[in-house]
């Protein structure tokens, strides 16, 4: 048997999952207690065999937790961009300013026309 | 009202709640182990079990219920089990949103509700876990999953997004998982909208790639760099309960391909030979394909991985949700 709940309202529908995720953590938990082993060792951290005093921090530094996304990722799409605006000449930045503006002029000319004429 | 409250019960225990999705989860996880032995000529997993079948299912039982739990005096143990079922527990909820669920919830703008489950629960509760049991390879391991999820996430959220929007052009309830499931397979057929699913449909392959963290997006574990990575500290229950909560997040990144963008077993029904033969071939071929790429590529470096997914995941399903957009115009 199926049971099917159609609801218009989306914070209904969000307030019917949040119930939903409720009772299955629920149930997880009760089961979870039930079969999980209890026993416990306590441990250093593992550093390859060397001991703690050799880091500074246990745990990371907010800064360092986009250490990929920033320093890698983002740096080259930063390097790009000063390379090819920011080079001290004013004719490569208004040629890179107008370049752009003018591709997102044409799209948006674009998007106008075929809006107007789907409508 | 008693027959609701039973279905909701067997919804979340058996069907296709804790039983179903768990079981299912580790059987994906076999097929993977199974189909890279195959393409690397060993054997894979054999003894317990069929073939070998149960191997991941003892893996994970032996982990939560005979191991001990080795802890460091920073480690907050408790915290990264509540997280881990929490995240395992939005994964059951979001079965609820799909066809294939007995206890079916369905609404305007449930998708969101969806992404909301998918996209922060699950791996904020990696992200959580793995933070409570610190450790400075998990520190490494934890800001590349940090910096995989500002682009894959948006990925995955975009390339989804375009069927939805699609199907909500003519029915109704709008931006609805179930909605998209049940009517995607007729734009299949549409000579319009074909260009648009396949661009989301390789967006999603990416992003399953990086979502599972399996080669070529296997940097935020990168075993023997990094040690285990984001799992470098997990032991005993808590490592049996990560292993489980990554497995049920690649079956529930499969499940809603196999459903929102290849259109489940529509138009057959559940119930029929062809519906169910159909569901089976989808998800058996996205975990074929998935595992044939886990086995060409080598793991990328970070600044690599994530252009490779600005490349051929963000970017196309960006394209394919703007001119999705036009077509609903």
């Amino acid at each position: 048997m199926v049971v099917q709940h159609i609801i218009g309202d989306p914070g209904l529908v969000a307030l019917y999952l949040t119930a939903y995720m409720l009772i299955a953590l629920a149930v997880l938990v009760v089961i979870f207690i039930a079969v999980s082993s209890k026993k416990r060792r306590v441990t250093t951290i593992y550093l390859s065999g060397e001991p703690e005093d050799v880091i500074k921090e246990h745990v990371p530094a907010p800064g360092h937790l986009y250490w990929g996304f920033m320093k890698r990722f983002a740096r080259r799409t930063y390097e790009y961009l000063v390379g090819k605006m920011h080079t001290g000449n004013l004719q490569d930045w208004i040629n890179f300013m107008v370049s752009w503006y003018g591709l997102l002029l044409l799209l948006s000319i674009i998007l106008g026309i075929i809006y107007v004429y789907m409508r | 009202m008693m027959a609701d409250i039973l279905t909701l019960i067997f919804s979340i225990l058996i069907y296709p709640g804790l039983l179903f999705l768990f079981s299912l989860a580790l059987f994906t996880q076999y097929l993977y182990r199974k189909l890279s032995a195959h393409m690397q000529k060993r054997m894979g997993p054999t003894y317990v079990g069929p073939k070998g079948v149960l191997q991941p299912f003892y893996d994970v039982w032996k982990l939560i219920h005979v191991k001990e739990e080795v802890v460091t005096k920073y480690s907050l143990p408790l915290i990264a089990k509540f997280f881990a079922l929490t995240g395992l527990a939005a994964a059951i909820t979001v079965t609820a949103l799909l066809p294939l669920s007995i206890y079916r919830i369905i609404g305007n703008y449930d998708f969101l509700v969806y992404i909301y489950l998918c996209c922060l629960w699950i791996p904020l509760s990696m992200i959580i876990m793995s933070l409570s049991m610190p450790g400075p390879y998990t520190s490494i391991g934890v800001s590349r999953i940090l910096s995989f999820i500002t682009v894959c996430e948006p990925a995955y959220f975009a390339s989804l997004l375009v069927p939805v929007t699609l199907v909500s052009k003519d029915y109704s309830p709008v931006y609805s998982i179930y909605t998209a499931s049940v009517n995607i397979w007729k734009y299949w057929l549409n000579p319009y909208t074909v260009p648009l699913l396949i661009l989301s449909l390789i967006a999603a392959l990416v992003i399953l790639q990086a979502k599972a963290m399996i080669p070529p997006f296997n940097i935020p574990e990168a075993e023997q760099e990094i040690i285990a990575g984001f799992e470098t500290e997990f032991s005993g229950p808590i490592l049996g309960l990560g292993i489980l909560l990554h497995d049920v997040d690649v079956t529930i990144t499969i499940l809603s391909i196999v459903y929102i963008l290849l259109g489940g077993p529509y138009p057959f029904p559940h119930l029929s030979i062809p519906g169910i033969v159909i569901v089976i071939v989808k998800y058996l071929a996205i975990v074929l394909i998935s595992a044939v790429i886990e086995n060409i590529f080598g793991r990328y470096r970070i600044e690599q991985a994530l252009y490779i997914m600005l490349k051929y995941a963000l970017i196309p399903a960006l394209i394919a949700l703007i001119l999705a957009m036009i077509y609903i115009l």
